[in-house]
């Protein structure tokens, strides 16, 4: 037994020395770390268009990492070892963090290009997008699902549901209450623990993904039989091969990002730069068309190939739809939201 | 005594046979999926792939990400087998050779580490580690692994020392060898393959630690198995196939070669 | 004379020698036990000062619940790998030098196999469509879904923890003397009988420490349930990494662990005396 613990180590050592010559990414003083919620057309979209032509217009090495994780935001700055630089997360937690975990961003001329009311001190906005319910046309080849309400009925649409467990403010606590019959206008303040009872009933046929490329690959592999995602994820789900996934259109909550700084960011010029730059018409555009979300920039223009029109809840046949969320609720409640819905998640 | 167990090979019943057989098939054939996995052409995880390709092992070998994670693995292991050798041997030695009050004690707590429940462990050096700017450093991962790895140097140690007869080393200092020089001729040589399966052992336990690393680990510094967790829970990379046969592989070998060698020796 | 001063270098040398456990003490002090202390007393004290943690575990409506299916799991999974394990370390002992060599090789492969690959490999059996789920579907059970179960968890968790078990049985039983279990079947006791009355008692000390070693080991395991199980279902280690990664509480956390802490020394209490788990494993797999 020992020679071949020794003999482990031996190879360990060989193994080490024939990959010493790779080396580990050094932390030079003209790169930064961008963060997104990982590989998908959302990511994808704003690596195409932002990050691999900026590195390329100003010779700066941007690491893409993900996903993004609030939470872990937080434990960084608090630890002082901040390796993230600039975030894309939701726009609450720009609200709430601002000056705590959050540097203050400037965004110059730009400040009147966003929609009303979505641009705050810390947080940019950059991509719209709604939450629309799925299913698996495998699954249900008649007869298929045509309303939220129907994502929550377990008799009438027996199958295994997916959702991010780890994203419950992206809209779909507001798509359960909505599924429940709640009116868009009396939508807020949520009672968020109707919602979870409203939960309750599919909760044996619930997955809960750790992070939206889990769910988008679940769906793809035909692992689930219906889903509540983002749009951009929706398209990402066409687009892998998931063209048995159909979007049932009902009411759709709509949400937006925003890209922030962490306090303590070692590279927080070079961010700031980054997020003007992203924050362009021509950029925000770029952006849009690739990932298919809606600009945030209202100057930019997306233009959507046939598989993100599938999806797109930005269309003119689907404007009375949209519920848009209430940030300032959310800026307030969202703490107490997270916990109970961890809580309720993990039973 | 070699009849009698030569009796008892033969004497196994085909019940107790076919149950060895089950439980062998269970403790191996798992494992082996990943192999064919591993040459799927796909980019899901549906098992059996229905066409092939080199793809996942081309990409495990020239990502950064996957490639860089397997070198910050390897320096934390060799830097954990090396500190846990050199603390886990002088504390075998003490404990093996000293007598002082609380030799019990720092017995129990050495072992410690073996037995404690691994999330409480890793959540628990995290949180403290979190307020020493710990997190994301090699030197983290260093320290946390160590203290997992001590007890298997000390363990392998001891069983070294306690299986040599001391009085070769009283022969040796009855002859007038100085301590240090009995030291050095006499125990180190014994001892050696001993500190070098602890050496090994903490080598391993390093490079196979999960939980700890999770909890630890920042973009900058991510250790292979988180890199393979990661490729499980936020996006599906089949690279994690490849990544998964080359360790199966590594590991058959490395056990497999002595027990092949050793057969031939014998052979011819 | 010589023998005299010999004799008192020895002892000074011994008390000398002790110092060298100094170093090793104060890594595992610093870096184990104050980590252990401190989010023991962050239970305790975070966010306020008080059994708040402990107090919301019992009215939360689900700790307990999770509690209960942990422990039930980890004795289910030690109970199934003692079952499995048993005749096979029995074999063992059976077996000529050789066959004891190749069937402790089999053993140790998958103890060495890294535990990434070997959940991995679960995930891929254990998915929708997978192996697991045909090969049931073929001997007429159908719809069958492991992956996200506590069922689908212990299965894995058997698999992974069976050499932790083989190990300490093997150890343990390879000392009996098996002329015993002749004598006591050549004096007329049936097989079963003398295996019973003879063999299983002095086996004793191995499945204890075979058992409490997988039960305690299967009560802390992270992976294999979070990669494994779902949230609905979560065993005490999940709740504990989704509490600090999602939702940074280390106080609760800390509670669910302390729970943990404290069921695993009352098992270690409960077993020392017959049995060491820690240290009979690294002892059989140094041996081995």
């Amino acid at each position: 037994m020992r020679q071949k613990k020794i003999m482990v180590a031996v190879l360990g050592v060989v193994l080490f020395a024939a990959t010493a010559c790779v080396g580990s990414p050094g932390a030079s003083g003209n790169a930064f770390t961008f963060v997104s919620y990982g590989a998908g057309t959302y990511q994808n979209g704003q690596v195409s268009a932002w990050v691999d032509p900026y590195q390329q217009e100003k010779g700066v090495k941007i690491t893409v990492d993900s996903p993004t994780d609030n939470a872990k935001m937080k434990v960084m700055t608090e630890s002082g070892k901040v390796a993230w630089d600039a975030v894309d997360t939701d726009p609450f937690y720009a609200r709430q963090y601002c000056g705590k975990y959050l540097e203050k961003i400037d965004v110059g001329a730009l400040a009147s290009s966003f929609p009303a009311g979505t641009l705050t001190a810390c947080g940019v906005p950059d991509a719209l997008f709604g939450v629309e319910l799925m299913y698996n046309t495998k699954t249900y080849p008649k007869n298929p699902p045509t309303s939220l309400a129907d994502f929550f009925d377990p008799v009438k649409f027996p199958g295994k549901r997916i959702i991010n467990g780890n994203d419950p403010t992206s809209g779909i606590v507001e798509a359960a209450l909505l599924g429940d019959g709640v009116a868009p206008a009396a939508l807020y303040p949520l009672d968020v623990n109707r919602a979870l009872k409203v939960y309750d009933r599919i909760k044996p046929d619930l997955t809960f993904a750790t992070t939206y490329g889990q769910e988008q690959q679940a769906m793809v592999g035909n692992q689930a039989d219906m889903a509540l995602l983002v749009s951009s994820r929706a398209y990402s789900v066409l687009k892998s091969g998931g063209t048995f996934w159909k979007p049932v259109w009902d009411k759709v909550p709509v949400s937006w990002s925003d890209l922030v700084i962490p306090k303590g960011s070692p590279h927080k010029d070079l961010a700031q730069q980054f997020i003007q730059y992203a924050s362009q018409p021509a950029q925000a555009a770029r952006f849009a068309s690739a990932a298919g979300v809606g600009p945030a920039n209202t100057t930019a223009k997306a233009t959507l190939d046939g598989l993100a029109q599938q999806v797109d809840p930005f269309s003119a046949a689907h404007k009375p739809d949209e519920v848009l969320m209430n940030a300032d609720w959310w800026a307030r409640n969202e703490n107490n939201a997270t916990t109970a819905w961890t809580k309720w998640m993990t039973g | 005594m070699p009849k009698a167990t030569g009796a008892g090979e033969n004497g196994l019943g085909w019940g107790l046979r076919a149950w060895v057989a089950v439980v062998v098939l269970l403790l191996l054939a798992p494992t082996l999926v990943v192999i064919p996995m591993s040459f799927s052409a796909s980019a899901t995880f549906a098992f059996p792939p229905r066409n092939w390709s080199l793809r996942w092992y081309e990409q495990f070998f020239t990502s950064d990400a996957w490639m860089s994670s397997l070198v910050t693995s390897l320096e934390v292991g060799l830097l954990v087998a090396a500190l846990a050798t050199v603390l886990g041997v002088a504390a075998a030695f003490a404990l093996d050779r000293g007598r002082f009050v609380g030799r019990g004690a720092i017995r129990t707590l050495a072992m410690a580490p073996m037995i404690m429940p691994g999330i409480v462990v890793a959540v628990a050096i995290y949180a403290v580690f979190l307020r020493w700017h710990l997190t994301g450093t090699v030197t983290g991962f260093v320290l946390a692994h160590t203290t997992l790895a001590i007890p298997f140097v000390i363990t392998s140690v001891t069983t070294s020392l306690a299986g040599y007869d001391r009085t070769v080393e009283t022969a040796a200092a009855s002859l007038g060898a100085n301590p240090a020089t009995t030291f050095r001729r006499i125990t180190l040589p014994l001892v050696l393959p001993g500190v070098a399966s602890g050496f090994a052992f903490a080598f391993v336990t390093s490079l196979d630690e999960v939980v700890i690393a999770l909890f630890l680990q920042t973009p900058n510094v991510r250790t292979l198995p988180v890199q393979m967790y990661d490729s499980i829970t936020l996006q599906i990379d089949p690279t994690i196939a490849a990544a998964s046969s080359l360790m199966v592989v590594a590991t058959t070998l490395v056990l497999l070669i002595p027990q092949l060698l050793r057969r031939r020796r014998s052979t011819s | 004379m010589a023998a005299g001063t010999a004799g008192a270098r020895r002892a000074t040398g011994r008390a000398l020698v002790g110092w060298f456990a100094l170093p090793a003490t104060a890594v595992l002090l610093v870096f184990f036990c104050y980590p252990l202390i401190t989010i023991v007393w962050r239970s305790f004290s975070d966010p306020t000062l008080g059994f708040g943690n402990y107090l919301s575990l019992l009215h939360d409506g689900t700790s307990v619940r999770v509690l209960w299916r942990t422990l039930y799991t980890a004795m289910l999974v030690a109970v199934c790998t003692l079952v499995i394990a048993y005749p096979y370390a029995y074999a063992m002992t059976r077996m000529g030098p050789r066959g004891r060599g190749i069937m402790t090789l089999l053993v140790l492969l998958p103890f060495w196999t890294s535990l990434m690959a070997r959940n991995f490999a679960w995930y891929l059996l254990e998915q929708r469509g997978g192996v697991v789920e045909k090969l049931l579907a073929a001997i007429g059970i159908n719809g069958v879904e492991l992956l996200g179960s506590v069922a689908g968890v212990a299965v894995a968790m058997v698999q992974v923890m069976l050499p932790y078990m083989v190990l300490p049985l093997y150890s343990s039983m390879n000392s009996i003397d098996r002329r015993l279990l002749d004598a006591a079947t050549s004096l007329g006791a049936p097989w079963p009988r003398a295996f019973r009355k003879v063999y299983l008692p002095l086996s004793l000390p191995g499945v204890l420490s075979g058992f409490s070693l997988v039960f305690i080991m299967s009560l802390g395991f992270y992976i294999t349930p979070s990669l494994l199980g779902s949230p609905q279902q979560a065993l005490v280690s999940q709740v504990i990494g989704i509490r600090v990664n999602n939702l940074l509480d280390f106080g609760g956390a800390g509670a669910l662990g302390a729970v943990l802490l404290v069921v695993t020394l009352l098992v270690l209490a409960l077993v020392n005396r017959l049995a060491r788990p820690a240290a009979a494993l690294s002892q059989a797999v140094d041996r081995a």
